[in-house]
C-alpha cells in the first residue's frame, strides 16, 4: 500500500488541475491546496526534515476530504488519501485533541442518546450544555441533530433476493424514518431485509486521524459483512460517506482480509433501485421546483445521481441537481468551533443557491449536509427515500 | 592597489573556494577569478556523496585515510551543507564475498568505523533493497550539497576581506620571463578585459588546469573523465546504499535533499565541457541499479547530468578507475622553472578542505606568511538562502518550497541575475517539474522587485527553460515525457518563447 503511494506521488504533474476544485482553495487563501499538501509535501517529508513540516501539518485539519482533487486530477493521484494519512501525525494541543475525539464518537453519544432522546435534545439545546461544549472547543453556534429512536417494521417473509442494510450513525439515531423508508424500498423492489447489527461505519474517526481505532472500526465491519455476502446479500446504505466508505476507503487505507470482496457487494440504494429497473407507482408528481444537494461522497463514488434520476422521474416536475458546491460542513469539521465560520463560508455559494428560488422541497442524501443547509438557509432538508418511499404509500 | 593581490585563485569549484577560504582566514589578501558560477564545474556536477573512505578502502587506501578524517571534520565545520544520512554497503547476490573480506581490512587500517548488520535488519531499515542481499555494512557515508558548499565557502572568505569574482575567466596569464606576475581577466557581464598581478597563481580550474596551466607554458596533464547520473524524483533509502564489489559502474544512490542521485560511470573523453548525458548512458545506469534496487522502474526519473573527474596523470599512470584520487600539488618552479604559479590537481570533493589546507600552507611558505590553517576548526558561513519556519510569503517554487525572500537572499550584491545562478543556492526549479511552474513565476518577481526590462527577462526564462530540458531529454520517458509536455505547452504555445524579444533587441 505504501509503495503504491510512493508511486501516486511520482505521478504528479504539478498541473494544479486538483486546486481549481478545492472548496478549501476556494474560500480560505492560506491552505496550501492539495497538491502541496499532498503529493509535494510528501515528498519532502520523505526527507525527514522539512522546515516548514509543522506549518504545513497544521493545515492537514483542513482538508475537508470531499475528494474533489481525487476526482479532478487527470493522472490518478488522489491527494485527499496522503491527508488522511498524515491527520495521524498531527500533534494536536490536548483539548483540541479530546475534542475531535468526543466528536469523532458521535456514534457512542448516539447510541446513549437514542435511549434516553428527549433528554439529550434538551440537554442540546441547554445553554449551560453550549457553553461547556464552547469550552470543549465545539461551536456554540452549530446546531446539533435531534436524537429519535423510533421501532423498524421489517416484514418477516424470506425472498430470493436478499438485501442487508448498513444504517450508519445518523438514520439510526437522529432520523429513523430515513431508515424505516429505506427498508420499505427495499421490501418492494423485492428483497428480503436485515439490519446489519454494525454500528459506525468509521468516517468520522478516519477523518480525524484516529487511524489505528478506524482499522479496529473496518475489521469488524468488514468481518461481520463478508458474512452476509457469503450468503448472497447485497450490502446497501443510504448514508453517502458510509458508502463510499465501504467501497473504496477501508481497502485505500488498510490491508483486511476480505475489504474487496465487501466492497464489491455495496450498493448505494438509489443506484440498487435503479440497477434493478425498479417502478414505482406515483405518476401523479406531487412537487414541483425542488432542489437537491450531491454530497461529495455521493459524486466521489462516480455512479452519478441515481437519487436524482428516480425522483425525477416518479416524484417531482422540475428538479435541480447542485453538484457544484460542497457544503463546507465535512462531518465533524464544521462542529469544531475555530472551523465554524469557514464551513458557513464554504457552504455559503451552495445556501445562496438553495435561497435563489422558492423551492418547495430541499432534498439530500448525507446527514450532516443536511444540517448544515438546514442552518444556513433555515430550509427544512429531506432525505429523497423518504419522498420516494411515500409514492408506495399503502 | 586595486589591481594587485598576494594570491589570485584560478577556479570556483570546492577546491579554489576552499583555497580562498583557508588563505583568507590566514589574513592573506586574495582574489578568486571563476568563468562561470561558483560550483558550476565538477563540483557542482558530483555524486553529491561526501565519502567516508570505505569505496577506495582497497585500492586507495591513503585517500580512504583522508576521506574519513575529512568526512568527520566536515560534519562539524558544515552541518548545513553536509546530511549525516548514514551509509550501507551492500554485497547482492551475485557479488564476491572474498571481496568483502579485503575490504574490512583496508577500512579497517584507514580507520573507517564499520559494522555489519543482517541483511533482515538491512531490509526493514531499506525496504527497497533486493531481498538477495548477503551481506550488509554500516558506514560513516553522508550527502553533500557542492553548490551549498561553494558559496559558503565564498561567503565564510568575504567575511574575511578577500575577494571572489564570478564570470570572470582568466584568459592569459602574464608571464616576465620565466616569473608568473598576474592574470588577464575578462569580465564575460561586461566583456571588459583587466590585468591583474599578484605574487602568486594558485591553478585551481579542476578539469580545466592543463588549459590555465598551458597560458604560462607549463604542462599539466589532465585525464578528463566523465560521470553521468541520474536523479530520481524523490528519496527512497534513508542511507547512502553502495554496492559491495571493486568499485564500478551505477554502484551508489545517494538520497540529497529531495532526491535521490544515483551513478555513476567513468569515460575518458577529450573536452572538460563535455558534460551531456544520453540515454543510452542512462539505460545502462539503470540496468545496474536493479541488482541492488529491483523496482528502479517504478519510480519516477527527473534528470541525467555529467560531470568531468579531474584525473591527473603525472607520466602515463592509470586513467578513469584505475587512476589515483589523491591529489597532486604541482610546484611549476620544481618542474619547469616556472615562479610565481602551482598548480592543485585531483582529489575529491569530500578532501577539498584538504587540499586547500596543502596548498595554502605550501604557499605560504614560498610567501614567507606566518600563520596555520584553522579551517578544520571554523565553522562555515553555510546558513543562508533557506526556508525560514515563519516565512510567510508564497512558495514561488513549490516542489523545492523557495519564497519570495529567499529569491531576493539569493541575489544579493550579484552583478547580474540568472535563473541557473539562483537556482544552485535555493534549489528553484529542481523538483519534480524542473522549472516548468517556477521559471515565469521567478521571473515575473524579479522583473518587478528588480525593473528589468522585458528582453531581459526573455533571455532570463529562455536560458532556465534550455537549462532544465538539457537535463530532461535524457529520461523522457514515463513521468517526465508527460511532465515534459506540460513544459513544451507553457513555454512553447502560451508564453511562445522561441519567437520572444531577446536581449540584442532581435525579435
Ligand atoms: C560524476 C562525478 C561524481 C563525483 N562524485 C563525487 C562524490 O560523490 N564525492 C566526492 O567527494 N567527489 C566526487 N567527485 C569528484 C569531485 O566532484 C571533484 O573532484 C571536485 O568537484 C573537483 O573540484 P574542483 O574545484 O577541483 O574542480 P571544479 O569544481 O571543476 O572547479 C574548477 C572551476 O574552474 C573554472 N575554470 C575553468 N577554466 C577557467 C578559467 N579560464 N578562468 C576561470 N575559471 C575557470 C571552472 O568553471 C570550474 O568551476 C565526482 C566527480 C564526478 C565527475
Ligand atoms: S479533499 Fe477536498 S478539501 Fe481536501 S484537499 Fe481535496 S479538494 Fe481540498
Ligand atoms: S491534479 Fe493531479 S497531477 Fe495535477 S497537480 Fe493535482 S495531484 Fe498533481
Amino acid at each position: 500500500m505504501s509503495d503504491n503511494r510512493k508511486e501516486m506521488l511520482d505521478f504528479c504533474l504539478k498541473c494544479s488541475i486538483c486546486h481549481t476544485q478545492c472548496p478549501m482553495v476556494a474560500k480560505n487563501p492560506s491552505y496550501p491546496g492539495p497538491k502541496h499538501l499532498g503529493p509535494e509535501a510528501e515528498r519532502l517529508r520523505l526527507t525527514g526534515k522539512n522546515p516548514s513540516r509543522d506549518e504545513q501539518n497544521k493545515y492537514l485539519s483542513y482538508c475537508l476530504n470531499c475528494k474533489r482533487c481525487d476526482e479532478a486530477c487527470p493522472h490518478g493521484v488522489k491527494p485527499s488519501v496522503y491527508n488522511v494519512k498524515n491527520k495521524t501525525s498531527i500533534n494536536n494541543a490536548g483539548q483540541e485533541s479530546l475534542r475531535d475525539w468526543i466528536l469523532a464518537h458521535n456514534d457512542w453519544w448516539g447510541r446513549i442518546a437514542g435511549k434516553m432522546p428527549g433528554v439529550s435534545n434538551f440537554f442540546l439545546k441547554n445553554p449551560f450544555i453550549k457553553t461547556g461544549m464552547s469550552l470543549l472547543g465545539i461551536a456554540p453556534q452549530r446546531s446539533f441533530p435531534a436524537y429519535k429512536s423510533k421501532k423498524l417494521k421489517i416484514a418477516r417473509d424470506t425472498k430470493d433476493k436478499k438485501a442487508v442494510y448498513f444504517r450508519g450513525c445518523y438514520a439510526r439515531s437522529n432520523e429513523p424514518d430515513i431508515a424505516q423508508s429505506v427498508i420499505k424500498l427495499l421490501e418492494y423492489a423485492g428483497y428480503q431485509v436485515e439490519i446489519a447489527p454494525l454500528g459506525c461505519c468509521g468516517t468520522p474517526v478516519i477523518s480525524n486521524g484516529l487511524m489505528t481505532e478506524a482499522k479496529k472500526i473496518a475489521e469488524k465491519n468488514i468481518q461481520t459483512l463478508c458474512q452476509y455476502v457469503e450468503k448472497g446479500y447485497k450490502i446497501v446504505s443510504s448514508c453517502p460517506s458510509c458508502t463510499l466508505t465501504l467501497k473504496e476507503e477501508y481497502d485505500e487505507f488498510f490491508d483486511i482480509p476480505g475489504s474487496k470482496k465487501v466492497s464489491q457487494s455495496v450498493w448505494d440504494i438509489f443506484e440498487l433501485l435503479l440497477h434493478d429497473n425498479v417502478e414505482f407507482p406515483g405518476s401523479n408528481k406531487k412537487f414541483s421546483r425542488v432542489i437537491y444537494h450531491v454530497p461529495c461522497h455521493l459524486k466521489a463514488q462516480g455512479i452519478g445521481t441515481p437519487a436524482a434520476n428516480l425522483i425525477r422521474k416518479y416524484v417531482v416536475n422540475s428538479l435541480k441537481v447542485m453538484d457544484k458546491y460542497c457544503c463546507g460542513i465535512s462531518g465533524t469539521f464544521g462542529f469544531k468551533k475555530e472551523k465554524y465560520d469557514l464551513s458557513m463560508k464554504i457552504g455559503n455559494d451552495l445556501f445562496e443557491e438553495i435561497k435563489k428560488e422558492p423551492y418547495s422541497l430541499v432534498l439530500t442524501d448525507c446527514g450532516t449536509c443536511k444540517l448544515q443547509i438546514e442552518q444556513g438557509t433555515g430550509l427544512h432538508v429531506i432525505h429523497p427515500v423518504v419522498i420516494l418511499a411515500e409514492t408506495i404509500e399503502k | 592597489m586595486g589591481n594587485w593581490f598576494k594570491v589570485i585563485i584560478i577556479g570556483g569549484g570546492a577546491t579554489g573556494t576552499g583555497i580562498l577560504r583557508d588563505l583568507a582566514l590566514r589574513g592573506v589578501d586574495c582574489l578568486l577569478l571563476e568563468k562561470e558560477d561558483f560550483a558550476t564545474g565538477t563540483s557542482g556536477r558530483f555524486h553529491g556523496l561526501l565519502h567516508s573512505g570505505a569505496r577506495y578502502a582497497v585500492k586507495d587506501p591513503h585517500s580512504a585515510e583522508e576521506c574519513i578524517q575529512e568526512n568527520k571534520i566536515l560534519k562539524q565545520i558544515a552541518p548545513g551543507c553536509v546530511e549525516d544520512t548514514g551509509g550501507l554497503f551492500v554485497a547482492t547476490g551475485e557479488d564476491d564475498l572474498a571481496y568483502s573480506e579485503k575490504w574490512l581490512e583496508g577500512c579497517k587500517n584507514a580507520g573507517i568505523e564499520v559494522q555489519e548488520i543482517s541483511p533482515q535488519e538491512a531490509l526493514l531499515e531499506e525496504p527497497r533493497l533486493a531481498k538477495n542481499i548477503k551481506k550488509v555494512y554500516r558506514v560513516p557515508d553522508a550527502a553533500i550539497d557542492g553548490f551549498r558548499l561553494c558559496a559558503a565557502n565564498v561567503r565564510s572568505a568575504e567575511k574575511k576581506g578577500a575577494q571572489a569574482r564570478n564570470y570572470t575567466e582568466v584568459i592569459d596569464i602574464i608571464k616576465e620571463g620565466n616569473k608568473v606576475k598576474g592574470v588577464i581577466a575578462k569580465d564575460l557581464v561586461t566583456g571588459k578585459e583587466e590585468e591583474i598581478y599578484c605574487d602568486m597563481i594558485i591553478n585551481a580550474a579542476g578539469a580545466w588546469a592543463g588549459k590555465i596551466a598551458a597560458m604560462a607554458g607549463v604542462d599539466v596533464n589532465i585525464v578528463p573523465d566523465k560521470g553521468v547520473l541520474v536523479v530520481f524524483n524523490h528519496r527512497f533509502t534513508k542511507n547512502v546504499i553502495n554496492r559491495l564489489r571493486p568499485p564500478g559502474d551505477g554502484d551508489i544512490f545517494v538520497p540529497h535533499g529531495s532526491v535521490t542521485i544515483f551513478g555513476t560511470t567513468s569515460r575518458e573523453t577529450t573536452d572538460p565541457e563535455d558534460n551531456g548525458a544520453t540515454k543510452e548512458d542512462v539505460l545502462a545506469l539503470l540496468g545496474e541499479g536493479r541488482k541492488l534496487i529491483p523496482d528502479l522502474d517504478e519510480i519516477r526519473l527527473i534528470r541525467a547530468f555529467a560531470g568531468v573527474r579531474p584525473l591527473y596523470q603525472p607520466d602515463g599512470g592509470g586513467t578513469g578507475r584505475n587512476a589515483t584520487r589523491d591529489f597532486s600539488l604541482i610546484d611549476h618552479e620544481k618542474e619547469a622553472g616556472i615562479t610565481g604559479m602551482v598548480s592543485v590537481v585531483g582529489g575529491k570533493l569530500t578532501t577539498f578542505r584538504l587540499m586547500a589546507n596543502a596548498v595554502s600552507d605550501y604557499v605560504c611558505t614560498i610567501l614567507k606568511i606566518p600563520g596555520e590553517s584553522v579551517t578544520d576548526q571554523e565553522p562555515l558561513v553555510d546558513d543562508f538562502c533557506r526556508l525560514k519556519p515563519n516565512s510567510k510569503k508564497e512558495f514561488l517554487c513549490q516542489c523545492e518550497q523557495v519564497t519570495e525572500d529567499m529569491l531576493l537572499e539569493a541575489v544579493e550584491g550579484k552583478k547580474r541575475i540568472s535563473l541557473s545562478d539562483v537556482r544552485r543556492l535555493t534549489r528553484l526549479g529542481m523538483g519534480p517539474c524542473q522549472g516548468t511552474f517556477c521559471t515565469f513565476r521567478a521571473a515575473g518577481f524579479y522583473q518587478k522587485q528588480k525593473k528589468l526590462s522585458v528582453s531581459q527577462v526573455n533571455a532570463m526564462l529562455e536560458e532556465h527553460v534550455q537549462e532544465r530540458w538539457k537535463g530532461n531529454h535524457p529520461v523522457l520517458w514515463g513521468g517526465q515525457a508527460q511532465e515534459a509536455e506540460i513544459t513544451r505547452g507553457v513555454y512553447l504555445s502560451l508564453l511562445n518563447l522561441d519567437k520572444l524579444e531577446r536581449c540584442d533587441g532581435n525579435v
